[in-house]
Order: C-alpha cells, then structure tokens, then sequence
C-alpha cells in the first residue's frame, strides 16, 4: 500500500480536481491566542480552501475569541463549555454546519501548509475505501523536524510515531501509506465514515482519540493514509504543556487513562484478557518505577489511571459494545498497522541510553532517542546544521568516550575468560551467582559462611542487590563495570563537582580526568579494592551535596532540609562501601560549619539520616575503630611504611604495590602550593587546603597506628587509599580554583608552563595506566582460595597459612569464599576460640581429640596453600586426617574421615524485618531527596520564533503567556 | 604579610604530616614464637624388647593399649595413674607386631619403654629403649645390613590412613641405591619390620634416615650383632644432622667405634673432643675425621680416649650424623645424640634392668644441676637428690648412692636445659645404654591465630 510520492504524481491533476469535494474545516480553539495569528494566517493562504469553516471555541479566557470572530466571522463561532473535549466540540461544529463530504479537523497550535488540503483530498479520492487522511506533521518551531507522518500504539499502550526524536524532514518518510491513525490536527475525514462511528470517541476527550478513532476505522473495513505532501506545523502546546491551564481543563493523568482505556476498548478476542492483566500489572510497576525515579507526579496519573478504567468496568464495557457494533474485521485483520512487539523493549533501551547521556549532559545539552510521547522535548531551536567538530562542540562527551574506550584497553586481560570466570583476587570477594544472592544475604539470618555467622551485613550488600537486579543472573556485571570503569565514573562524578567550581570548561575536564585517573593510579583497582573505587566515585558527589547543604552551589536550587538529606543518603554510600567516609564526611562538615554556624543543625540531620541508613551495621565499626579502614572487601593490607606510602599520600597513593609512579602527582602539588598565592581566590583555596589537610590527617593516622581486628591478634597495615583520595581531590580543586587567576593576564611562557605542570598528572598517569592495565593480582577467572574439588564440596575448610616460627593464621572458608559484602562477616567468637584451639592442637600433639573437635565446627577439610613441613607432618600424623590432593606441589589438603554437620548459629527472627526496615528507610530517603521532576508548565515555555511557509520569520513577542 | 605567613603554613603542615607518616609507619611483620602447650595427649608404639614399662610423669585421665595390626585392647599394660611392667612379648605374641599405646591427661608425660634380654638370635643383648611416638625424621649412624650386623626398623602406623615413608642408606663407599625404599607403605594401624638387608645386604655399617612422607608412623630401630661383637641395642634415631654431635654415655671398656654419616655434598671433616670427668681435651688419632660426601665411615676409638665416663663431641664443618658403639664380651651399647632435654626425663628403674647408672654431660661453657626424683609407681616421689655437673664435664651418678631406691620404680631427671645424659644399665654382663629425653609433657606449638 506503500507508494513513494514523485514529482510526477504532483504535477499530475487528480480527478477531483474538476469536481471537487466538499469540505468542512472544523477549527477548535482554547486559550489559543498565543498561536492563533499564525494559524489564522496560514488558512488564508491555503491553495484549496475548505467549503465551509466553523470555530468552536472551549471557553477560552484570552484573546483567542476575538481573532478568531475577526477571522471567520460571529456567527461561524460555536461557544463550548469549559471542559469540553476535542471530540465534543467537533460534534458541536458539525451538528452546526451544512453536511459536506469530508470533514477537516484543525487545531489552534498548527499552521498549515498552503497546498494542504488540496494534498490530502489527493490522497482521500484515490480509492473509496480511504476514510481518514493525515498530513505529515513538523515540529512548531523548529519548522524542519518531523512529529508525525502517522500514528500506531504499541501493545504497552504508548502511543508511537516510529520517528528518531529531533528527526529532521528531508523527505525519507513521503511515501503514502496505510496507517493505524493520524493526528486531529490536520485530520480529514469521510463525512459518512464519521457519521457511521460516531465521530470521535466521548470518553477520550483529549488524548488518543485519533488512535482510537484509526483503530475504529481499520476494524470497520476502511482505511487510513498518510498524504506526506499536505505539511502543517504543530505546537503541540497541551501535550508539552505550554498551554495555560483553566478551570475543566483535562486533567494531565488523562493521557495515561486515555491510553488504557482505547487498548483495552478496542482489543478484541482472547488478546483482550493477556492485556488487561498486562496493562494493570505494566501500569503498576510504571508506577514504582516512576516513584524510584523522582517523578511523583507521573505516578500518581499512572494509579489514577489505573482506578479510573479499572474501577468502571461498566464503561468500559459500554465502549466494547459499542465498538463490537461496527467492526467489520478482527484484530488480527489490523495487526500490520500496530507497532512491532519488541517496541517497548526498544524505548527501555532507549530510556537507560538517556540516562547515561543525562550523565555527560553538562558539556551536552541535545538528547537521542527514539521519539515516542513519553519524550518531553525542549522548545529549542537548535540548528541542525552540520557545526565544528564534535570534540570542540561537546569536549565532555568526547572525554568520557576516550575515558571508557581507555578503560577497555586497560581492563584488556579483564573483559573475557571462559564461562563461568569472574573478576576475582586481591581484595574483591566471590561475585555471587545472582543478584538473589546478595538478597538472600541481606534478609538472611544465618550466614553461609566458614563456622556461620550471624553478623550484620554492610549496606553495600543491599546497594549491590538494588544495582544488579536488572541484571539478575550476571551481577559480576555490576563488579565489573564499578572496577573496569572506575576512572570515567570517578571523572563523571568530578566533572559534575568542577561545574560547580569553574566556568573554564577545558580546565575542568583536566580536573575531572585528573581525578578519575587517581582512582586507577592508586592501585585500588588493580588490587580489587571495591569499597575504595565506589568510595572515590561517591566522594566528589558528597562535596557537591556539601556545597547543596551551605547553599553555595550556583547550579542548584535553595538549600533545604532536603539538601541536608541527600547528603546524608551520599554519605551513607560511600561509607556503607568505605566506613571511613563517614569521619571525612564528618570533617568536612565541621568544616563548613565552622564557616557557617547556622548550617550545624542541618548538618546534624544529614549526619542523622546516614547513621540511620548505614543501620545497626556501623555500630560494630564505631566501637572498634580499627574497622575504619576496613572496607568492603576482604581485609588486604595497605601500604608499606615508608616514604613511598608517606608522599603518596598527598597525590592520591596509599602505597599500594600496584599504585603508579608518585613523581606523577608532582604536578598536582606545585599547582596546588601556587594555588595560595592567588589573592582572588584564597579564601576557597585555604578551605580546599584545611580539607586536604583533614584528610592527610586521617590518612596519616591509619598508617602510624596499628591497624588491627578484633577478635584477633593480627595487626593489619591499615589501607588509607580513601582519605589520600580525598586529599588529591581537595589539592586539585584547590589548584583548579586557584591557578587560573594567576596566569590570567601573564604571557603564554606561564601559560604554557601551568598547562605543561598541570597534564602531567593527567597524560602521565593515563598512559601508566593503560600500559600496566588494572589486572595482577585482578584477574579473571574463579577464586582459589580453596582448591576447586574442595569448592564442589560446599562445607568449610580451615585454611591455614604461615609458618611455626612465625606463627600460624586459620580461617575457615565455605565453598569458594565469601561474598563481596561479606567479607567482614565473622563466626562467632567462640568458635572461633574453638577452631584456634582445635588446630593449635592439631599441629602440636595431633591427636584424634582434636580432629574430633574440628569436625564438631562443622569443618571438613584441611588446606595449607603454602604450608611449612613441620605443620604439614602435624597434620599428616593426626589420626582421622587424610591426606588428599592438591593443586600445587607447596600446598597441602587433608579431609576430615568423618565430618559432622553442627547446627549453624542464627539471628533472631526480627532480623529478617529488620533488614527489610531499612530497605524502606532507603527508600524513602532516595526518593525523597532525588532531584523531582514536575510536569512543564506554561510559565515555562519560551517565546515563539516561528519561520512557516520555509522563509517567513514572525516574532511574537508580544504574545500574551 | 602575616596572613601570607599563615598560609605557607599549610603547605608546611602538609609536610610534617607526611614526614610523620614517613617515620613513624608501622609494620604489620610481627613474629610469634612458638610457645609451650600441654601435651594432652600421646600415642606411642613399643616393639622389639620381650618386656614393657608403662607410666607418665603426672597422672592422666585415660590410658589403653591395642595390639597393632587387629586393635585388640590388651589391659593391664597401662594405667594413667601408675607405672606399670609388663610383659611385651606376651601381649604382642608372634609376628610383625607392635603394642600402640594411648595415654591422655593434660601434661601427663605418658611414656612407654622396651626392656629386657634377646633371644640368641637377636644378639642375645639387654636392650632399654624408648616407645617412639610419631616420627619425622629419624637419623641412624651405624647400623648395618650384613649377616652378623643387621639393623632392623619396626614401623609402626599409628593412624587410620596409610603411612609413606622414604628410607635411605649410606654405605662408607656412598649412597645405597636401595630398590624399595622410597614410597614405603605402612598401611593403616598394621606393623611392619623392616631388615636393613632387604634394602641393602651385606653392608657393615650403614648410616639410615627415615623421612616421614605421609601418614602418622613410628619408627623403632634395633641394631643386633651376632658375631665376635655379640649384642642387641634399640637405638634412638638424631633429628637431623648436626654441627655438633654430642655422644653422652661413653664408659667401659671394649672395643668402641665411632661411626659418622655424612649426607651432605661435600666432604665432612671432623674433629673429635672428649668431654671426660676433668673436662674437655682432645684425644690422640681423633685430629680429623674426613667424611666424604654421601658416606658413612666407621673409625675405631684410640684408647686415648680413656675408659670414662665420658661423652664425645664431634665438631663437623658440615652437619654430620653420628654415633659411638661400645662392644663388650657379652654385649653392646650405642650411644646417641637426642639432644639436650628440658623438663623432667624419666629413666626405669628396678625390675629386670636393675638400677642404672646415668651418665650425664654438660658440654656448654656453664656447669649444670640435675634434680633426681626416685618415684614409687604409684608416681609419688620417694626421693630426691641433686646433682652438679661442671661445664664441658661428664659425670657418672650411681643412683643407689643418691637416692634410696627402695620401692622406687622411676626415676624422673629434671633439668633447665644444658645437660645430655644417659642410663646405663648392666645386668648379667649384658649392658644398655638409654638416651634421656624429656618426657612429652609440653610441647612446642605455633602460634595459632584467627585470620584477620
């Protein structure tokens, strides 16, 4: 039915053309004033013109009444009721008007094209089954996109163009073809069609009556065409939302029933029932998904909806009735004109896809995507034409695009392994199978872990479970796109802080990758250390949260107790996956209370809802503060003491062996020491320099003080890779604040110099980092903490490491290890105190009490990975110890003849709700504090600058909003 | 200008800090040195003798006893709170066998010895020798393989899971290539005795080491010699080879040998010191005993040596093993280096094997006491004396002298450390030397600590 639109067919004369149809033009109009001389003015130039003219005009309160009496004359003018509907007030017009063979439905908000009509009867009078006509639609203002070049609904009931958004005309969609529906605005339609359906449906008085009108038509056996070369221009001013609002207006919720009620009226047969119960589940997780994501308002129209066609049956089945009467064909006679079922799938896509680019939004400002309803679209007029190249045009979109191309290159070794591998070694603990999992753990209230446990789970665990559950079965996702793709994040998060600090757009994005490279320079990725990644990815956005709660972020709106909470739900984050966020949080915030005492108290509430949100979890790290530095993630010791630890810290390292060269921070800290001389600037530079020296405190402290667990004599070199973090971000923003006043107005040596101090962090570290990659010990593949036939045995191993001179350290591990987030779980502490003395013995005087007494903890097998002889021929003398296989010629297993299977300790039943308790709290915390988005209103919308007829520029100016 | 001054001192803050965590860093490298722990529990395995002696320092909690292989229980051969005798050979009976002992009790010190004459066959000697418990490496220094000298091992496994162990042997021409000795089996709670000759016949003298591979096993050494040097002996193995091989326990005449192994690469050359009544000196012909690699060499002891009591010192330049035979008209002793003990060692006293002599020796540069207990057996302590032993000296303790052994049925020999010793027992002509080692009350463990 399809057929391409040539020069031929135009020049040709249609055959109406010496008889020619008559025409009604139905104009409706409401608060229509704004638009009006231009749609007034583009009647007049019609090449065709319409029979006969009628205006209905919804009780409109501007000017709009007045030009169109001027225009068409009183008596051509039919008043409506506020509240009428379109459809209403057409029947009002054509009840008023000579019968005329089509009727040609105009809106106040679209220009049409002067050849319009004479088009689209070309299309109407090319075969007598062709009930309805739309013309192509073009987007008002911009004049050049495409909106419409006809209509169809997908089976979510998303009304649906098939266009790109921002999709321009240069005629790929003039073809005229069968379509589901047109758009009223511009709609022509058979007089005796219309009669017969009984026009436009009363219960859709605003929305998606065009679809179901189309879908009528289909089943009654006629058709609907597009005629692309009849052209208006739409403003579509009620569904952006620029037209004011009055009294009866349709409420907005109303296109979301509107849309329920046309599928669930029209669909016919068996499919009805799958899409009722589709369309009210669909719509109720819209809902929820709509409330996680800050649009409060958009959820309620969705349960409104939802009651209003749910709650009246009776209606509904009046509709289907009254549809049954005359359809003609089934609905699988009109299948082809519906949209193809994976759709919706394509605008999910499409959704996460806007969000990423809402990420790198600051530096651009258009979005893609398919065009769908859903899209709100800006009234900009955004010229289309080709400009500079897209590295000068949007910098920041290009960075993180060679950011996350450079992470792959680096994260090379890290992207495929065999089937089962995952990110495994140094600090990151077993990704489990399934997102279930890190649920199952968060609910649980035994823990499968070596000897059982009952502990609390860090928050991280929940944070984790959120984040992978739309990737159920591969939440080694999640891991590996946090570790893989640490530095753009980390640069993403500090670009959104830079906005805040600078205008100098290049200097921030230097900073912002800058920073981002710190996190892989550090060696936290190489070594695994997910706690300290998402921490240095959180932190930039705890100081712009910082900067929300003092009021002094440019970019934001008024401080509030709602500032006060988001900051507490950021701080709570990072310090669920680093707990030392929470003292440098605390610093901070003493900081910039002592700029500001009247900030204390809200301060207090942020500290409040983070305590609240980390849970009973941050109790057990508050009483023993050697649990700061341990972060989410096995406990891995930090750096050597020394001078290379020592000056590292101020650049970002923390000594780590897999950290990058400290001479590459060099930069850093002359501009950061320059930073001070600037006068303009010191009073934000000292502060930058107070935080940096916080946190170098912090950091100093975790590396001359024992670090330690308790339960345990074991010192641990604490890891302060999170406090050095802290302290290159507060020198960089420091130089980034600093340094650009003292350069201005010097010579370009200066210039050059700074530019030159200021890329060797960045350059230098970006190609360290893309050189040695981010594995060893990362890598992929599956843990071998225990060897794997011990893994397929799923008890508990004591494995044991060390030597007799120096000492012997036993942990017991249940399959493969314990899960990322429960690394920091342990056994309770007398079996622990069983299992030390059960070995102890085991390796002194071994005998069957012994081996007896680690069999009653449950355990089942022995491994040494590097055992020293004299505890191996302990072990090997020990009667009910035999000796097994093992993967390595230095390691050692022994299972246990007779293993037991103890009862595991559990929590108390109220856990369960307990954890359940703050999952709420996080939820309403997240929803209460993200950014909420609110419909458009007119108070929103710019002024019109309008060009129809492709040359003629109108300003209006003047025009009352 | 003073607030430019302010300012600079932030940058200078920074650097103390950094300084601070330069110098003042710490280290998570911390050593924890094995400590001493309780023995609760020991298992040991007697073999070779035709009589047993049972007892503990301190009484236990449990004791028993089964005939390995089968399991039998045999009573009245053990009881935690007493010292009891009996009869070895009777309890066993006939074939590979040995009596697996299994005394519990927090620090108890259970111990178990091998007493009584051979049959003819076996050299017709007295022989005392301690019930070894698990062993891991067992060091022999003249033994041997051939028709008149043969050395055999009794391997005991004392777990339910088999036992592996490499045995090899050193000829004075070099390594044995001994075809089975690597990978020998024990299985679970079986016995096995091992001939020297089946390894390696025909050799006089032969240095041995056993190496515990896997498995739980004790390993028993008797050294028999049916010709001219007529006699039996159960000999106590050395750890590992040593710098300084002290060989307590040198008294009497006969014909007296000195056997050195040395199973390094490179050639041992070592000199030989007596440590006699009146101190240390260095006999005649003993300058230097040259050991090449990979042998074992047996030199005679020039009667420089003097007839004791005595102890020697070998002084090697590479870790040597070694050991001292002293040949008599009816029998024969050798003596060993177990190394010195600290604790209490508990010495059997009456009976068949009469009353000892101990021979003890302190080769330090300090001088030595030795506390003696003579105990009943019902392990009460009837007696005590006090015994010196000056630096780089041996004595000889008659202990009927020192103590009133009436009703005595142990002797427990406490020392700080510093002291090596032996029992000499004589009996019908027929002599025996036993090695002390502390009884297993403590033990040294490692560290054992919970994983961060």
């Amino acid at each position: 039915m399809d057929e391409r639109v040539t020069d031929e067919d135009a020049a040709a004369l249609p055959a109406w053309r010496t008889a020619p149809p008559t025409v009604g033009a139905v104009l409706v109009t409401h608060d229509g004033g704004r638009w009006l001389p231009q749609v007034l003015a583009s009647f007049s130039a019609l090449e065709h013109a319409p029979s006969s003219w009628r205006v209905v005009d919804v009780s409109s309160t501007d000017d709009g009444p007045d030009l169109v009496r001027e225009a068409f004359g009183p008596d051509r003018v039919t008043y409506a009721p506020a509240g009428t509907g379109f459809g209403a007030a057409v029947r009002l017009a054509v009840e008023a008007m000579p019968r005329t063979d089509w009727l040609w439905l105009l809106h106040d908000d679209a220009i049409v094209e002067p050849g319009a009509l004479a088009a689209l009867l070309d299309e109407a009078t090319a075969a007598d089954d062709v009930a309805v006509v739309g013309p192509k639609i073009r987007e008002w203002p911009s004049l050049r996109r495409l909106l419409e070049v006809g209509l169809t609904v997908t089976s979510t009931g998303v009304r649906e163009t098939g266009l790109e958004t921002g999709e321009p005309d240069a005629g790929q969609h003039d073809w005229a073809k069968d379509v589901l529906a047109v758009d009223t605005a511009g709609m022509l339609v058979r007089r005796d069609v219309w009669d017969e359906l009984d026009g436009l449906s009363p219960d859709l008085p605003l929305y998606f009556d065009d679809i179901d009108l189309g879908w009528r038509v289909a089943r009654a056996g006629y058709r609907t065409r597009i005629a692309p070369r009849a052209v208006i221009f739409h403003a579509e001013a009620s569904r952006r939302g620029v037209r004011r609002r009055a009294a009866g207006d349709v409420e907005p919720g109303e296109q979301r029933r509107a849309a329920l009620h046309t599928m669930l009226a029209n669909t016919s047969g068996p499919r009805f029932w799958w899409q009722y119960v589709r369309l009210l589940v669909g719509s109720l997780l819209r809902a929820l998904g709509l409330v996680l994501s800050a649009h409060p308002e958009a959820a309620g129209d969705q349960l409104q909806a939802v009651a209003s066609v749910y709650g009246r049956p009776g209606r509904l089945r009046a509709a289907r009735r009254r549809r049954a009467a005359t359809a003609r064909r089934d609905d699988r006679a009109v299948r082809h004109l519906f949209a193809p079922f994976w759709l919706p799938y394509r605008h999910g896509f499409d959704t996460a896809r806007d969000v990423v680019a809402a990420l790198v939004r600051p530096e651009a400002v258009e979005t893609t995507g398919r065009r769908s309803t859903l899209d709100d679209g800006g009234e900009d007029d955004v010229p289309l034409e080709d400009g500079p190249p897209l590295w000068v045009r949007r910098p920041w979109l290009v960075t993180v695009g060679a950011l996350v191309a450079l992470s792959l290159v680096a994260g090379r070794s890290l992207l495929a392994g065999a089937g089962d591998s995952i990110l495994t070694g140094g600090a990151l603990g077993v990704t489990p199978g399934s997102a279930g999992d890190w649920w199952r753990l968060w609910f649980e209230r035994s823990h499968e872990i070596g000897l059982g446990g009952t502990g609390l789970v860090s928050p991280a665990v929940l944070l984790l479970a959120v984040a992978s559950t739309p990737v159920w079965p591969s939440p080694g996702l999640v891991v590996a796109v946090l570790l893989l793709l640490a530095v753009p994040l980390a640069a993403l998060t500090a670009h959104r802080l830079g906005r805040r600090l600078t205008d100098h757009r290049r200097l921030r994005i230097v900073w912002a990758v800058g920073y981002g490279l710190t996190v892989a320079a550090s060696g936290a990725v190489a070594q695994g250390r997910l706690g300290t990644v998402v921490a240095l990815v959180v932190l930039p956005v705890v100081v712009v949260t910082t900067l929300q709660v003092a009021g002094v972020d440019p970019l934001s709106q008024r401080a509030s107790w709602r500032t006060a909470v988001r900051w507490g739900v950021w701080v709570a984050v990072g310090a669920a996956f680093a707990p030392v966020v929470l003292p440098l949080a605390l610093l901070g915030a003493l900081v910039v209370a002592a700029l500001d005492p009247r900030l204390v108290r809200r301060l207090l509430l942020g500290l409040g809802v983070a305590l609240l949100l980390l849970g009973p979890w941050i109790v057990g790290r508050v009483l023993h503060p050697g649990l700061w530095w341990w972060e989410s993630g096995s406990l891995l010791a930090g750096g050597e003491p020394g001078w290379r630890t020592a000056l590292g810290l101020v650049v970002g390292r923390a000594g780590a062996p897999e950290q990058a060269p400290v001479w590459l921070g060099v930069g850093l800290v002359v501009l950061a020491v320059a930073a001070l001389a600037s006068r303009a600037t010191r009073a934000a530079v000292v502060v930058c320099w107070t935080l940096a020296l916080l946190g170098l405190g912090v950091a100093v402290l975790g590396v001359v003080l024992p670090g330690g667990v308790p339960g345990t004599s074991v010192d641990v070199r604490a890891w302060v890779g999170v406090p050095a973090g802290a302290v290159a971000l507060a020198l960089g923003t420091a130089a980034l604040v600093g340094v650009p006043p003292l350069v201005e107005g010097r010579g370009r040596a200066w210039v050059g110099a700074t530019v030159l101090v200021a890329l060797l962090l960045p350059v230098g570290t970006a190609a360290w980092w893309v050189v040695r990659g981010v594995d060893d010990p990362l890598e992929r593949g599956r843990p071998d903490t225990v060897p794997a036939f011990l893994t397929d045995r799923g008890a508990d191993t004591v494995v044991v490491t060390g030597t007799t001179a120096r000492g012997l350290e036993v942990e017991v591990v249940r399959g493969e290890g314990p899960l990322i987030g429960a690394e920091g779980l342990r056994p309770p502490e007398s079996s622990r105190r069983a299992l030390v003395d059960a070995v102890e013995r085991l390796v002194s005087a071994p005998g069957a009490q012994a081996v007896s007494s680690l069999s009653d903890l449950g355990v089942d097998a022995v491994y040494a990975p590097d055992v020293d002889t004299a505890v191996a021929r302990a072990l090997d003398a020990a009667p009910g110890l035999e000796p097994s296989g093992s993967e390595s010629p230095t390691s050692r297993v022994w299972t246990l003849a007779e293993p037991t299977q103890p009862a595991r300790p559990e929590a108390p039943a109220w856990r369960p709700f307990l954890a359940a308790g703050q999952v709420l709290l996080w939820l309403v915390a997240v929803v209460l504090t993200a950014p909420v988005r609110r419909r458009p209103s007119a108070d929103d919308a710019p002024p019109l600058d309008v060009a129809p007829g492709g040359g003629r520029r109108v300003r209006t100016d003047g025009v009352r909003s | 200008m003073r607030r430019s001054g302010l300012v600079a001192l932030l940058p200078a803050l920074a650097a103390l800090l950094v300084l601070l965590a330069a110098l003042v860093g710490t280290s998570d490298e911390q050593a924890a040195a094995p400590r001493a722990v309780p023995v609760q529990e020991t298992r040991y395995a007697c073999a070779g003798g035709p009589g047993l002696v049972t007892g503990q320092v301190a009484a236990g909690r449990s004791a028993s006893a089964e005939v390995s292989p089968g399991g039998d229980e045999v009573a009245d051969v053990v009881d935690p709170g007493r010292w009891v005798r009996s009869d070895l050979a009777r309890a066993l009976g006939r074939g590979d066998r040995s009596l697996l002992v299994t005394q519990r009790g927090e620090g108890s010190g259970g111990v178990g010895f091998v007493t009584g004459v051979l049959g003819a066959a076996r050299g017709d000697g007295l022989v005392v020798g301690r019930c070894p418990g698990v062993v891991d490496d067992a060091w022999y220094a003249g033994l041997g393989s051939a028709q008149r000298h043969l050395g055999v091992l009794v391997l005991t496994n004392l777990s339910e899971t088999p036992a592996v162990l490499d045995v090899t042997l050193w000829s004075p021409e070099g390594q044995v290539d001994a075809v089975g000795g690597e990978g020998l089996v024990v299985e679970a709670g079986s016995t096995r005795t091992l001939q020297l000759s089946d390894l390696a016949a025909g050799e006089d003298v032969l240095g041995v080491h056993v190496a515990r591979r896997r498995g739980a096993v004790a390993v028993a050494a008797l050294d028999t010699s049916t010709g001219t040097a007529q006699g039996s002996e159960l000999v106590s193995p050395m750890a590992s080879p040593e710098r300084r091989v002290v060989l307590a326990g040198l008294v009497g005449r006969g014909t007296r040998t000195l056997t050195v192994l040395n199973p390094g690469e490179t050639t041992a050359r070592a000199r030989v010191e007596v440590l006699g009544p009146d101190g240390p000196f260095a006999p005649e012909g003993l300058d230097e005993v040259r050991v090449r690699p990979g042998s074992v060499t047996r030199v005679d002891l020039p009667a420089s040596v003097g007839t004791g009591p005595a102890a020697l010192r070998v002084v090697s330049d590479v870790p040597v093993v070694a050991s001292a035979t002293v040949a008599s008209d009816g029998d024969l002793s050798v003596l060993e280096d177990v190394g010195a003990w600290t604790g209490g060692a508990l010495v059997p006293v009456g009976g068949a094997v009469g009353e000892p002599d101990l021979l003890l020796t302190a080769p330090g540069d300090a001088g030595r006491t030795v506390v003696l207990e003579g105990r009943g057996p019902d392990l009460a302590r009837r007696d005590r004396a006090e015994v010196s032993v000056p630096a780089g000296s041996t004595v000889r303790v008659d202990l009927s002298r020192v103590l009133d052994l009436d009703g005595v049925s142990s002797v427990l020999v406490r020392s700080e450390g510093g002291v090596v010793g032996t029992a000499h027992y004589t009996a019908d002509g027929r002599q025996a030397s036993l090695a002390l080692q502390a009884a297993p009350v403590d033990v040294l463990t490692p560290r054992v600590r919970p994983a961060p």
